[in-house]
């Protein structure tokens, strides 16, 4: 370059120079604008900023200073180039505070030349001896989230109303990009530690299953032992007067047996590892026997008990242990949860949904029924509608998860619709032949 | 003019590192370029010359690389020369009114022979 016209920009300027200085200006706020949107590496974002700046001004120095914590008035310096980073910590540590807590609540650049005309200071030395020309606040949506420290122009001139018009628009590219990169970081560190706790959780469930594997043969083992000594001991005790209690003891022996075996049962299916053989059969002929097995307890219990069964059921596709499973549970909860004096019905339907053919088969009472809080919740595992109906009831929470499960083990569902006081109705469907 | 950005080493000694350029110097070829000059900086070079004959563009994160460097390496007594300017980087040098700032030089050996002129005495107390 042999020769260099007197060029000076933002003064005096005109015609085609004056064209080519706007599009100097427009060609950086977009450069900027695309260098920003590029990356979520926050050193390479401000970096490019930076130098997008600097080259825009023709600077040779600047320094941004980043809040790490915007309640705090505290600024961190980030990155600075053309000037030593002891030098602009000093400058930092002057003039960030005084930008960040002015009162007027002014987000304008500041030119350290107008101070300097207003009250020389020594933050005002220190930044012109320092070849500093102009602080300006970095905005995202109308808040500060750093500051940025630009060097004078090498070229010599002053910076305009329309340079820190431009500076302005820059630094609100800046902040808003500084601003989505703390926002995916955040998020990304949000990620990692929500994959931690449910690593965690699937550690835990895990050990929950296999200690309730270990803990069900631990305890049937005995159980087993005991229930066959006590049936041994009632059949050599028949005229004795202990019989009656030994009846009961046998009794209450199976009862924690099955829910022992329902437990193990439980763990299976939430791992999967349960076995279902379903195949088509006569369902009403089932539960017309299952009905007739059930109806003495449940009379003796002061209930009244009806079977209704629409004509033309079709075939069902079941296993029918399970099902027996799942109707034991429901009738047991309905027996359970309803007064002396109150109505269980049995219901058997065919139920056409979505152009597929189901039975529908509901267990329906007139108790005291479920408020909508609990409805919720009422198959998850281990939960009852408080503890208190564990005391007055007994039971482990777990019979109405367990039938659930073993109901989609069919390919089919189990709902409950009901009112607080009006009853409650539990809808099996069962796949049609 | 190839638009694809090269760097390469054209020649190097303890103290002055010769650096080509070609392509657009935008703002991801001026990380690279920065990183480069860093390495050479660090490595001990005090003195780099890059030529720009080859860049066929350069965006204002390029001119804000080279002004950063010229700035690091005046403050540790070394400097930054630039040799044969491409027409599209000549104009926004003249644009900006940088050519007093920036050293620039017409040949590679006219760098060359004023980078090795500085003393070393001068480059300790430059800095």
């Amino acid at each position: 370059m042999k020769s260099t016209p007197d060029l000076v920009p933002g003064e005096g300027a005109e015609g085609f120079e004056a064209g080519a200085h706007r599009e100097h200006s427009l060609s950086s706020l977009l450069e900027l604008s695309n260098e920003l949107s590029a990356s979520l590496d926050l050193y390479g974002v401000v970096d490019s900023a930076l130098f997008n700046i600097m080259g825009h001004f023709g600077s040779s120095r600047i320094g941004l200073w980043i809040l790490p914590d915007r309640s705090k008035k505290s600024a961190v310096l980030l990155r600075c180039h053309g000037i030593s980073t002891a030098v602009a910590r000093g400058i930092g540590a002057v003039w960030t505070p005084w930008l960040l807590s002015r009162t007027d609540g002014n987000q304008d650049p500041v030119l350290v030349a107008e101070l300097r005309d207003l009250a020389p200071t020594p933050g005002v030395n220190l930044a012109e001896r320092n070849g500093i020309a102009a602080f300006a606040p970095v905005l995202a949506q109308g808040e500060v989230n750093g500051v940025v420290a630009l060097g004078r122009r090498v070229g010599g001139t002053s910076y305009g109303p329309a340079d820190l018009e431009l500076l302005h628009a820059s630094l609100n590219l800046l902040g808003g990009a500084i601003e989505n990169i703390f926002l995916h970081d955040r998020m990304a560190e949000t990620n990692r530690q929500l994959r931690r706790a449910n690593d965690e959780l699937e550690g835990l469930d895990q050990m929950k299953s296999q200690f309730l594997q270990n803990m069900n043969h631990e305890l049937r083992t005995p159980l087993t032992i005991m229930i066959g000594y006590l049936e041994t001991l009632m059949g050599e005790e028949e005229e004795s007067p202990h019989r009656q209690h030994l009846q009961v003891v046998v009794e209450q022996a199976m009862k924690l047996e099955g829910m022992l075996l329902n437990l193990l049962d439980l763990s299976k299916l939430v791992k999967d590892k349960f076995d279902i053989r379903a195949t088509p059969g006569d369902i009403k002929s089932l539960l017309e026997s299952y009905f007739e097995d059930r109806r003495p307890g449940i009379s003796a219990g002061l209930r009244e008990s009806r079977f209704f069964c629409t004509p033309g059921l079709p075939t069902a596709i079941y296993d029918r242990r399970q099902l027996v499973k799942i109707l034991d549970c429901l009738v047991d909860n309905a027996v359970k949860f309803t007064p002396q004096g109150a109505h269980i019905h049995l219901r058997a339907a065919a139920d056409p949904v979505d152009g597929r053919e189901w039975v529908r088969i509901d267990v329906e009472d007139d108790g005291p029924g479920i408020d909508r809080e609990h409805l919720a919740h009422i198959f998850e595992p281990f939960r009852q509608v408080d503890g208190s109906t564990t005391r007055a009831y007994g039971g482990m929470g777990m019979g109405l998860a367990l039938a659930k499960l073993l109901a989609e083990k069919m390919n089919g569902s189990l709902e409950v619709a009901s009112l607080a006081g009006r009853g409650a109705t539990f809808s099996l469907r069962l796949p049609a032949a | 003019m190839s638009s694809e950005f090269a760097i390469s080493d054209a020649q190097t000694d303890s103290h002055v590192a010769l650096i080509r350029i070609a392509g657009r110097l935008d703002a991801k070829s001026a990380h690279r370029l920065f990183s480069h000059c860093r390495e050479k900086i660090q490595g001990g070079h005090r003195h780099l010359i890059i030529n720009l004959s080859q860049v066929s563009f350069v965006a204002s994160s390029g001119i804000g690389t080279l002004l950063a460097l010229t700035e690091e390496l005046k403050q540790v007594g070394g400097s930054l020369r630039l040799v044969e300017l491409s027409e599209p980087v000549e104009s926004v040098v003249r644009l900006l009114n940088l050519v007093q700032f920036l050293s620039i030089d017409a040949s590679e050996d006219k760098a060359l022979e004023a980078s090795r002129l500085i003393p070393q005495s001068d480059r300790a107390t430059a800095a």
